[in-house]
Formats: C-alpha cells, structure tokens, sequence
C-alpha cells in the first residue's frame, strides 16, 4: 500500500514538473516569438546603393571641381583640389539637411535653415554647428577612386588620419 | 472528462480550479515543446540561412589567403547585386561567394572565382548574373535560386548552355567568346531555319535553294523522285532536309514539278555533243578540267568532302544535272537562283561546255547510277498516276517555297511557329507530347524537337537534318539565345547591317556580279574570307591589280579558299583596277623613298626580326603570312610601312614587332625592291598557262 | 505587496483577485477584454464534442490574419511593377517573411475551413432557429466576407495563377444580372464593358494596376473593417440571444 502511495506521490510530483517546464518552454517560445518579430521589421535586404562604391577615375574630376555625379545616389561631392581628392557627405551638421553647391557663389547652401559651407566644408555662415563631415576615400589597384561612405569622420579627424584625402603625389604615382 | 469538468455552473459552488490530470499536463508539456521545436527551427533558419555556411567557408578562406576585408560573422544584408536599369536583383553572391575574388581561383564549387575574364568584360555591378546565366536571382535557397522548380520558367543555363545568354547583348554570330553559339547560329543559317521559321538569319527565304521553276528542266525525273525520297542517298551532307517523303508524294511533287517544263530554255539535252567524236569528247574533257582547275573552284566546291565549303559539294553534280543545265548555271547563276553567292564567270561558250561536259562525266558515283537506273525504270509508271495538283499542296504547305522559289507564287510566309523570342516562350506554351516523362523545361523540349522533329505527333511538318551530337548542342545554344532585345543600354555590338551593302554605279553592278563581298569587305560590309578592300586603292600598285584580277596566283600558301578567275576582259579588270584605285585609298601613308642605304638597313632588319619565320621571301620563310617575293610589284611601300607600323589598326593579325616608323620604313624600302623577274608570276605552273 | 494596493495599480485594476461567485462575475462584467464574455456559461453549451469551439477558432484565425496581414504590409508594395518581386522578397529575405506570409495563408485557408464546420454545426444543432435567426444570417455575412477576403487576397502575390483567378473570378461580375454587361438584362439596362460590375470591380476592363490597387484596399481595409463590425454584432447577438444555445 505504501508502495503505491509513493507512487501516486511520484505521478503527482511528475505532473507538477510536467506542468512547471510545460509554461517555461512555452516562455521560451514566447520570448523567440517575440524576437522574431521584432526581427522581422529589420530588413536583410534594401536597395539602397552599396555604401562602398567606385567613382570613376581621378582624371574624371578637374582640379577646382566640386562634382555632383554621385551626389543623388550616393549623397556625396566628390571635391578636387590642390591637395587631391575627397569626398564631402551632403548632410547638413546643422539638422540633417542637403546642401546644394552654387558654383557661381562657390559655396554649399543648405535651403533648411540657411547654413552655408566653404568647398572644404568649413561653415561660412548659418546654424551649423560644425563643416561637412568627409567619406572614406582611397585608390584601387586598377587606378580607381574607392568612397566608402560607412566610414565617415569630421573635418578636423579627417584631416590627420589617413584615409580620407587622395593626395595629388598619390594620384600623380597611381597615374605614372 | 465531463466529471472534472467543473466550471461555474449556476447553482452549485464548487472549487473553480479542478484538478488537472497527470496526462494532461504531460500532454501540454509535449505540445509546448512541440511549438518551441518549430518555433526554434525557425529562429535557427534565420539565424544561419541556408546560404551562410557557402559565405562563411568562403570568408575563412579569404582569411587563410590574407585578404584583408574578410568578414568573420554572417552579414546582416543578404549579398546582392541590384542593378535598377536592367530591373536586376541577384543574390547569387550570397553561396557563390569567391566569383569576384581571384584569391579563391582553386576553391570548390559553389565558392570559386568566376572562370575566365568574363567579370572584367562585364562588370557585376553593372550586369548582374542573371542577365546571362537565368535562374532565379532573387532566391536565396537551392533549388529555387537555379529556378529548376516548378513555373519558374528560365532555369539556369547550365555548362555550355550558358552561351545562349551571350547572344542577348552581342551579335550572335561573331560574340568572341561563345564558340557554341556562333556555330549554332551558323548551323541555323545552313539548316535555313530561317526559311520556315520567322528569326534573323543570314539568307533569305525562298533564295536558299534552286529555284524550282527550272528543277524538270535541270535534273531528270529519275533523280528528283531520288532526291525527294532521302537526299543522302545522294550526297554524303546534303543542304536539303529529308521531309520523310513517301514514293507517292515524291511522284506527286515531281509530276507538279514537270507540269514547269521547258521554262528553263536549255537547248535540247545532249544536243550540242550528240555530233560530237570520241576525240573531241576527249579534248573537251581535257579543256574542261583545266578550265575547273585554273577558275579554283574547289575554292567554294568540295568533291566528296575535299574542298570548300561556300558552296554545295559537286562530287555528285554529274548525276544530278545534265552538261546544258551545268553549262548554263555557269552561264548565269542568278537565273536559277537570285542572290547566290556562286559569281559570274566569264568563260566562252565553248570552255564553259566543256567545264560542264567534264562535271558532268567526273564528278558522279558509279555505284548510284544502278540505283538511278533502277528509279528511272519505274518513273514513268509512277508518273503516270502521280497527282500533280497534290504535289503543288505539298510543295506549298510542307514550308518548299521557304527555301526554294517557284515562278508566279508570291514569297512565301513561314509555316513554322515564330521563332523571333523562342528563348524566352513560355513552357506552357511548348507542345509536350503525350506521355512526356522528361523534364518540362524549355531545353528538354527543344533538344527533343531537335533530335526527332515528327516525334510529337502525326501533324507535325519539321523535316529532319542529320545533326551530329556536338551540333545538336551548339544548334541547342543558338536555339535558346533567341531573345527579345536587351535594353540598349546594355546592347554590346551595334546591329548588323541586314547584308552587304554594295557600292552604286557600273563598278557596284561588277562587285555584285562577281561577288566579291562574298569573301571580301568593302567599306564595312561584306565577308571576312578574304581581305577587306576598303583601302586596297593604297595598298597595292594598280597595275599588279589589273594582272592579279585577270590571273590571280596564290599569295597566302596555307589557304584552301583562293580568290577564283573570272576570265574577266580587260575592261571589266580595268574598271575595277581603276575604281578600287580612286575610291578605296586612304589618306596620310607615310611617304617611302626609294633609297638603297634604306633598303639595305631593311634587309638587315628582316633578317633580325625573324620575319622569315611566317613569311616567304625567294626560296625560304614560313607559310603562315602572305608570300612577299613579288612585294615589289604587288604592294604600294606607303602602305608597307604604315601597316608594318601598327598591324592591327589595317585589320591584319600580324603581331606588332616592329619597334620605330623608321623601321617601318626600312622594311617598305627593302620590300619594294624584292621582284619575281620572270615572265610568268610565282604561284604555279596554271596561272601562266592560260589562254 | 503594496504596489498592488497603490495608486497607480488600482487606477487600472479597480477589483481585486476575485474571491467569490460575485467577485468572479464583476471581473468579468467590468474588463474590457473579457465583457464580451458571458459572465455565466451552461457547462452542456461549451462541451468541446458539442461546439469544437469553431467559432472561437475562425475569430483566433482573424485575428492572426490581421496581425500577419499588418506585418506583410510592411514589405509589399501593390504596385504591378514589383508587387511579384516584394512577394518573393518576404519568402527569401525578409527575416520570418516566409513564416509570416506562411502563417497568413494557411491561416486564411483554415478560417474558410473553420466558418463553414462552425456553420455546419450551428445547423446540424438547430442553433439557428429563433431567437437566433438573425444571427444566422450575420453569421452567413460573415461567411460571404470571409471568401471575399480570400479571394481579394489571392490577387496581391501578382503571378499567373493570381492573375487568371482573378480574371475568373470577375468576369462572373460581367455575367451578373442587370449589372453586368453579359449578364440577363445587363445590356438593356445599359451595362457595357466599361460600364458594368466588372469595371466598378477592376478599375478598367482588364485586371491591371488598377485592379491589383483596388483589391489591396479591399483586401486590407474595407473587408477587415465590415468583418469587424459584423463579428462585434455576432458575438453581441450570441449574448443577446440567450447565450449559446443549448443541448436539446
């Protein structure tokens, strides 16, 4: 008799552990649901352009000019000096904006709130609190002009740390 | 259960909670864990998609091999290439993740570097992989992404297939890099798809073929009832397909045929040799295989398999035609068939009787004349009670008129299904036989057709061409290319020019006659046998021309096709002496003095630069370029050092070797001094021989 | 402890943990969520073998169509330039896209399942004599709603089969009496081709953008919101009506 006591004991015992994991796994299941929902709302795929991109050739830009080519796909001036070859992000450092580049003025103007750029980026006038922010540029091994635009720094970082301005020896070298 | 099932009922108070069996709650456990198993798989399927392990294998290689930007987890975005102008989305990058990456050239399948330098032609960004290869660029699973799944209906194109995507952006007929498909184009164009199938094609249709208006008058009765029944009775690669004709259709036809008789206007069979003596058949069988000799018309005719291929085998002409009907062919071919590429030759009546003659008694197989004979036997029974307004049905319907003319009857609409876009027709559209068991694919179906043209069904007209395996895949490639247009921003060739263009005037109607575009170009157009002529006003010396067009000789040794002779007169050799001379020259050679310290210094430069090794010069040099021995006379040294300068840009494949202009020129002054002085020029013992 | 007797606790729960019959009944009288339950149920009335709880089920299956629906609008564009590509996108990159649009169509397959056994055993029980033969014929609206969702639904993927289907489908328009102009007096009552139900449906003669615009709108809007006010009057009649019918 004992015996089966202790065995209606141990089913009892069974049932409540059954019952405990049975509402954990189903927390689990909850919890993952729940994740994947979320996950679903962030996209494996966009079609944006790649934020690595090629842009042409250091002889498709003069020096002095302030490209526009890749500006609508890719939101950047390809800009050409003395100095070499950059690239400006077109976003305003004021509210997000983008400037347009007045050739005439020699000047990026941002139509939001009025700031006003130099062609290196440096703010003339307006709200914005700092210049332009610069793109990652280097040269391939073919010769190409390479803007990775996931790699961003300030005028002042960027100025310093390679990576971010073609040095016209570089062109020069790549050229010869 | 109802007697644990307890819930507030009206009346009664009880405990809500009831007690829940031992079994139930085992049973939730079981199917909560059942849902978390789906739930995890799921979870587990995102986590690491199908095509991350491919990515991951290939992101540890580049790690192994040093490259710099190798990636160690799985990308948050799916690899694609998206190309908005040609509405592109491929994700193939996501398995095949080393095409783009040459440090990858030896990795296993779905990893390695893409063959070739086909990435450098065409950038992925700018093509995408779909574009050429089909299958399903925006899957990112097997087998969906090869699209070998149900509707989806351009699957990869697998091994040599692949091909056929060449053809959609370049000229398929000249794409550099698609053997297969250049040659399915040219099959096609020897198979005349083009008669009975609407499709580009180089011919045109009811122009393939003789015109049989002139077929009773040309060939016996006998050996066209032959001919119908199986065309390779009679000749070892006959152009003609075999329609599968019975003895009756074949009568049929041939009655419709003689119902034609007389147009041809041949003087009466034998006529003109019946008076004729043993030895004088002789010396005409004589002249007349010099005359084949000398015109080199085994330039464009083979004899049972030996010669060129421009124009039919003549090894059997004998059987097929009699000595008027050759004589008169030679006479004038564009009277038996409007647009040939056989040109005019201007032999006497006499030489071209005895050409004819000795065709006709040469060039036939003893072994078929039994069988012809046996035919002939019973041709006339057969004829008797063939029906000939039956003949005409089936010369009309079964797709004759698309290669073949026949006076009085407008050209003729294709009788085959339209062929313009077959790579791209739906596969529900496709007639699949009863029974199919293969796969229901576009190319099981069309190699199926291929292979047997009847086998789908009592109705069906295809005739059968007998195809050999490896034609049978390159006809499969030229097939499945057949494809609307790419948008022209990705068209890579500018279109062709339908055919050649001739020049205007008396000396265009020459060109034509002769033609000359058959094998050579003219200002673009024309073929690419020969040399192109558009500026052989400067290159060569107009007085060699007017000899060379009125005896040409053998100038490159290694070639089977040689320019033909003409017989042309002198006036018609100096019209066009004169013609090439004002309007094919070219502007802005380099002048060449006659200097001797200049030709000498040549001399000692084509000795050093080996030039020898391809060409002849006197007595010695290879056979791969042209003879230069009789430089002096045939070429203009302007020319001579403005080609030798830079090879290519006069369309020669010489390699450039010479280093300077002034080498360039030594070359020209030295090669201008080389002559044959004898009277007869170099090439053979025939040339000088002629009358 | 304390905070369930604070402030803030007690502004959103106004009872407490019931404790007795009452208790249990004001929870469920004055909740939101659970009001649209009876406060008592007739054990015979809910035995599973008796209402296999189709009813409830065809509701649950709504409601995961209106959340899964809501997620797929996220990513599909009704456009016929890429409506096909969006679909294809949620099977192969969009993450859980392929469960989620699996989820969505199996379960629309099930809801037409589950109305028509829910309606079956309402008929075989006799639960539609009165009182509760206008719910009845809510309860057939519904139905009606039902396979109209599916069948604006079947048009969005834009491939073959939606596109055949749904030229199928409307040309039965162009064959409705009066309104249609194949139908019995649809042509003297003046229905044409660019007249007719037809049109009104597709936004033209032919399926078209305009058609794959009007049964999106349809399809996640217009029908959604008729089957939520429909089933708001069915479970309120199901009440009104004396509750779920019972055993005989």
């Amino acid at each position: 008799m004992a015996s089966d006591a202790d065995a209606r004991m141990d089913r009892r015992e069974f049932g409540a552990r059954a019952l405990r994991a049975g509402w954990w796994t189903l927390a689990a299941t909850g919890a993952a649901a729940t994740w994947a929902t979320v996950r679903f709302f962030v996209p494996r795929a966009t079609y944006e352009p790649p934020a690595r991109f090629v842009a042409g050739r250091p002889a498709d830009y003069a020096v002095g000019e302030v490209s526009v080519t890749h500006l609508a796909a890719q939101q950047v001036w390809i800009v050409r000096d003395e100095q070499g070859i950059y690239a400006l992000v077109a976003q305003c450092t004021h509210l997000g904006c983008r400037p347009n580049w007045l050739a005439e003025e020699q000047r990026f103007k941002c139509p939001c709130h009025g700031s006003n750029f130099d062609r290196s980026g440096k703010v003339i006038a307006g709200p914005a609190p700092k210049p332009l922010r610069r793109a990652a540029i280097s040269l391939l091994r073919d010769g190409r002009i390479r803007v990775d635009r996931s790699e961003q720094a300030d005028l002042a970082e960027a100025l310093h740390r390679p990576g971010f301005l073609l040095t016209a020896e570089a062109i020069a070298q790549a050229g010869a | 259960m109802s007697g644990d099932d307890r819930t507030g009922d009206a009346g009664t108070s009880v405990d809500p909670v009831a007690p829940v069996s031992v079994g139930r709650r085992v049973l939730f456990l079981v199917s909560s864990a059942a849902l978390a198993a789906v739930t995890g798989a799921t979870v587990l399927d995102e986590v690491r998609p199908a095509w991350s392990g491919h990515w991951l294998d290939a992101q540890e290689r580049l790690a192994v091999a040093g490259v710099e930007d190798a990636e160690g987890a799985v990308p948050v975005r799916v690899p694609q290439l998206h190309v908005p102008a040609l509405g592109v989305v491929d994700r193939c990058g996501a398995c095949h993740a080393g095409t783009d990456r040459p440090e990858l050239a030896g990795a296993p399948a779905p990893l390695a570097t893409h063959p070739g330098p086909m990435l450098e032609l065409h950038d992925p960004e700018k093509v995408g992989c779909t574009p050429c290869h089909d299958g399903q660029g925006r899957a990112t699973r097997l087998p969906d992404a090869h699209g070998s799944v149900a509707h989806w209906e351009s699957p990869l194109l697998a091994g040599r297939l692949v091909q056929a995507g060449c053809g959609r952006c370049h000229d398929r007929a000249t794409v550099a890099r698609a053997p297969d498909l250049r040659r399915g184009v040219a099959l096609m164009d020897r198979l005349a798809c083009f008669g009975c199938h609407e499709m580009p094609g180089a011919g045109v249709r009811g122009r393939v073929g003789p015109e049989l208006t002139y077929a009773a008058d040309r060939a016996s009765p006998a050996w066209l009832l032959a001919w119908l029944r199986r065309p390779a009775d009679l000749l070892a690669t006959p152009r003609m397909a075999d329609f599968g004709f019975s003895e009756r259709d074949a009568a049929d036809i041939v009655a419709y045929l003689l119902s034609f008789r007389g147009r041809a206007g041949l003087p009466e069979a034998g006529g003109a040799l019946e008076s004729a003596s043993d030895a004088a058949l002789d010396r005409m069988y004589e002249a007349g295989g010099k005359t084949w000799r000398t015109a080199r018309c085994v330039s464009c005719h083979a004899i049972a398999g030996t010669g060129g291929t421009l124009g039919p085998d003549h090894g059997r002409i004998g059987e097929k035609l009699s000595v008027e009907a050759i004589a008169a062919w030679i006479a004038d071919p564009e009277r038996f068939l409007p647009g040939t590429r056989m040109p005019r030759f201007r032999l006497p009546e006499g030489e071209r009787l005895a050409l004819a003659y000795h065709m006709s008694e040469e060039m036939k197989d003893p072994a078929a004349a039994e069988r012809l004979a046996e035919v002939a036997s019973r041709a006339d029974s057969l004829l008797s009670s063939a029906d000939a307004a039956r003949g005409r049905t089936l010369v009309h319907s079964l797709g004759c008129l698309g290669c073949h003319a026949v006076a009085g009857v407008p050209d003729a609409r294709p009788v085959g299904p339209d062929l313009t876009r077959f790579g791209e027709k739906e596969v529900g559209r496709l007639p699949f036989k009863a029974g199919w068991d293969g796969p229901r694919t576009r190319e099981a179906w069309t190699r199926a057709k291929l292979e047997s043209p009847r086998s789908g069904g009592e109705t069906l007209i295809m005739p059968t061409s007998p195809i050999a395996k490896q034609d049978l895949d390159a006809l499969l490639v030229a097939v499945l290319s057949l494809t609307a247009p790419a948008p022209a921003s990705a068209q890579a060739d500018p279109p062709r020019p339908a055919g050649p263009a001739y020049p205007p005037g008396p000396a265009g109607a020459l060109v034509r006659d002769l033609k000359c575009l058959t094998c050579h170009a003219l200002g673009g157009s024309g073929g690419t046998l020969a040399p192109d002529l558009t500026a052989e006003g400067s290159r060569v010396q107009p007085r060699w021309l007017f000899d060379f067009l009125r005896e040409p000789y053998e100038i490159r040794p290694l070639l089977v096709e040689r320019m033909p002779r003409f017989f042309l007169p002198d006036a018609e050799a100096e019209l066009l002496t004169t013609w090439l001379g004002v309007a094919y020259a070219r502007d802005g050679l380099p002048e060449v003095p006659a200097d001797p310290a200049e030709a000498a210094r040549g001399e000692t430069l084509f000795e050093d630069l080996r030039c020898r090794g391809c060409h002849i010069l006197g007595e010695r040099g290879g056979a791969v370029g042209p003879n230069l021995s009789d430089t002096g006379r045939r070429l203009d040294p302007r020319w001579t050092a403005w080609q030798l300068t830079d090879p290519a840009r006069a369309g020669a494949v010489e390699p450039r070797i010479v280093g300077s202009a002034e080498d360039a020129r030594s070359l020209a002054a030295f090669l201008a001094t080389r002559r044959v002085e004898t009277a007869a020029p170099p090439g053979g013992p025939e040339a000088g021989g002629a009358p | 402890m304390g905070f369930r007797q604070g402030h803030v606790w007690r502004s959103i729960f106004r009872v407490g943990l019931p404790s007795d019959r009452r208790g249990r009944l004001r929870v469920v009288l004055a909740n939101f969520f659970l009001h649209l339950h009876p406060t008592k149920v007739p054990r015979s009335g809910i035995r599973l073998t008796y209402t296999f709880c189709l009813g409830g089920l065809s509701a649950f299956l709504f409601v995961l169509l209106t959340v899964t629906g809501v997620f797929l609008m996220f990513y599909y564009v009704p456009d016929t330039g890429r409506a096909y590509a969006d679909m294809k996108d949620i099977g192969y990159v969009v993450p859980f896209g392929r469960v989620m649009r699996a989820a969505h169509r199996w379960a629309a397959h099930g809801m037409v399942v589950t109305v028509i056994l829910h309606m079956t055993r309402v008929f075989l029980t006799g639960s539609y004599k009165p009182p509760r033969e206008f719910n009845w014929v809510v309860g057939v609206t519904l139905l009606v709603l039902t396979l109209l969702l599916s069948f604006t639904g079947y048009l969005l993927p834009w491939d073959q089969l939606a596109y055949w289907a749904i030229t199928v489908g409307t040309n039965m328009a162009a064959a409705a009496p009066v309104v249609g102009h194949e139908g019995p007096f649809g042509h003297p009552a003046g229905a044409r081709v660019d007249s007719d139900l037809r049109y009104l449906l597709l936004g033209g003669t032919t399926v078209g953008q305009n058609a794959l615009l009007r049964f999106y709108v349809l399809h996640c809007v217009a029908l959604p919101l008729a089957a939520v006010v429909l089933m708001g009057v069915h479970f309120w009649r199901v009440r009104k009506d004396g509750g779920i019918s019972r055993p005989l």
